[in-house]
């Protein structure tokens, strides 16, 4: 066995919960291509826990007014909204990337636990942005949090097909921001 | 929180299986042999992400099994130092608190990394901080927000047999990786505390105005 590159990618939550859900669909025949088969020990453990830690059923217990205690509640929401369609929220004019970027200097680690994370207030957001006193003043920190609130509440409706596919002008440097505190895998040799 | 890793990898697929599709055999295979696994410093990995590369298949001797060499990307959990991540407080102990991500059990908070002054009561059994006179309790289940501070990788030699007192191999190992975890800035810790507004105040249901207009 030859690892080739230990992290060629990052991916949000939403996207590994549907691709978590496809595999469960295929492997119980659910998504109806005939393909139903016993799972590995191993992948019935992973796939329960994962997706139980990613879209947890409503607690009957909690009240209402106490659902965004809930873990992780926006993300079932993100799911009814977006269900199929997770790039419009990474790719295309209306992504989140898009919005934010023109104005604000943020790194990819932060972009994507915005994503995961999806903050409503300036202390949550003070956690993901490293520095965010010294780089953005209150009105701007504001502003990222309406920013982030109106591209996640979009309606799927509203965004037109094919989207994330469309070419868009590069931006450069995208990547700016606080330094990358990634734990070293990237390193160039 | 969620990695993909691009392994090669010699699979073997049994005469069993010839006749469903190769590309599902070998995601089988795949899947039987990393899912739920702890491969050192790469991660949990959790199921295939794709296949990129599938040579021909060559056969074995003597055993009919075909061998392929598979290039695939893998999901893999692996948080990066620094990252938020939502959690559950599993146990409590007076080095510090366990918490819990429902797929693994291997965060650990050490007493050091949470809100200062806290206190172990060993009545309850939880951690206590005090803040300006509240008492705020890491209660057990609580959804918490908590950062991730560094990881461990233990070796897990197969060669090294470990004994107990008494002389006798100890068949089962102890964890190969753990996370260390904190959660002593504002904002983290359980999801309540900080759910009505900036400062910590216990189960108050938003009379109070918020300054942000983002919350509604």
């Amino acid at each position: 066995m030859h690892i080739k590159n230990a992290q060629s990618a990052l991916l949000s939550n939403h996207e590994l919960l549907l691709h978590l859900r496809a595999e469960e669909a295929e492997y119980s025949g659910a998504d109806g291509t005939g393909r139903e088969r016993p799972m590995p020990s191993g992948l019935k453990y992973v796939l329960e826990d994962t997706l139980l830690y990613l879209s947890p059923p409503p607690d009957a217990d909690i009240e209402p007014s106490n659902a965004d205690d809930a873990t992780l509640p926006h993300l079932a929401d993100l799911t009814t909204r977006h269900p199929n369609r997770p790039m419009t929220l990474y790719k295309g004019p209306h992504s989140l990337f898009r919005v934010l970027s023109p104005k604000y200097r943020l790194n990819k680690a932060e972009y994507l636990q915005i994503y995961n994370l999806r903050p409503t207030t300036t202390l949550t957001l003070d956690l993901i942005v490293q520095e965010s006193s010294t780089r953005f003043t209150e009105d701007e920190i504001l502003d990222i949090l309406n920013l982030i609130g109106q591209v996640f509440d979009e309606e799927e409706g509203n965004i037109p097909e094919g989207v994330e596919d469309q070419d868009m002008e590069k931006i450069g440097n995208k990547l700016l921001g606080a330094a990358r505190k990634k734990r070293g895998g990237k390193r160039k040799a | 929180m969620f990695t993909l890793t691009t392994i090669e990898d010699l699979i073997q697929i049994k005469p069993q299986d010839f006749d469903i599709p190769s590309a599902q055999a070998i995601k089988d295979a795949i899947n039987e042999k990393y899912s739920n696994k702890v491969i050192q410093k790469v991660g949990l990995c959790l199921c295939m992400w794709d296949l990129l590369e599938v040579s021909e298949g060559l056969i074995g001797h003597g055993t009919g099994l075909v061998f392929v060499n598979v290039e695939f990307r893998l999901a893999v959990f692996r948080p990066f130092r620094g990252e938020i991540l939502q959690g559950r407080i599993k146990s409590s102990s007076e080095e510090g608190i366990v918490l819990e991500l429902d797929f693994t059990s291997e965060v650990f908070v050490p007493h050091q990394n949470l809100h200062t002054p806290s206190v172990f009561s060993r009545a309850e059994n939880t951690w206590v901080w005090n803040s300006d006179g509240f008492e705020m309790f890491f209660d057990k289940t609580e959804p918490v927000l908590f950062r991730v501070e560094q990881e461990e990788w233990i070796d897990q030699k197969p060669t090294i047999v470990q004994k107990n007192a008494q002389g006798q191999v100890i068949e089962e190992r102890g964890t190969a990786w753990r996370l260390n975890g904190s959660m002593n800035q504002p904002g983290l810790g359980p999801t309540l505390w900080w759910a009505g507004e900036g400062a910590p105040q216990e189960e108050q249901d938003g009379d109070v105005e918020m300054e942000d207009a983002a919350e509604e």
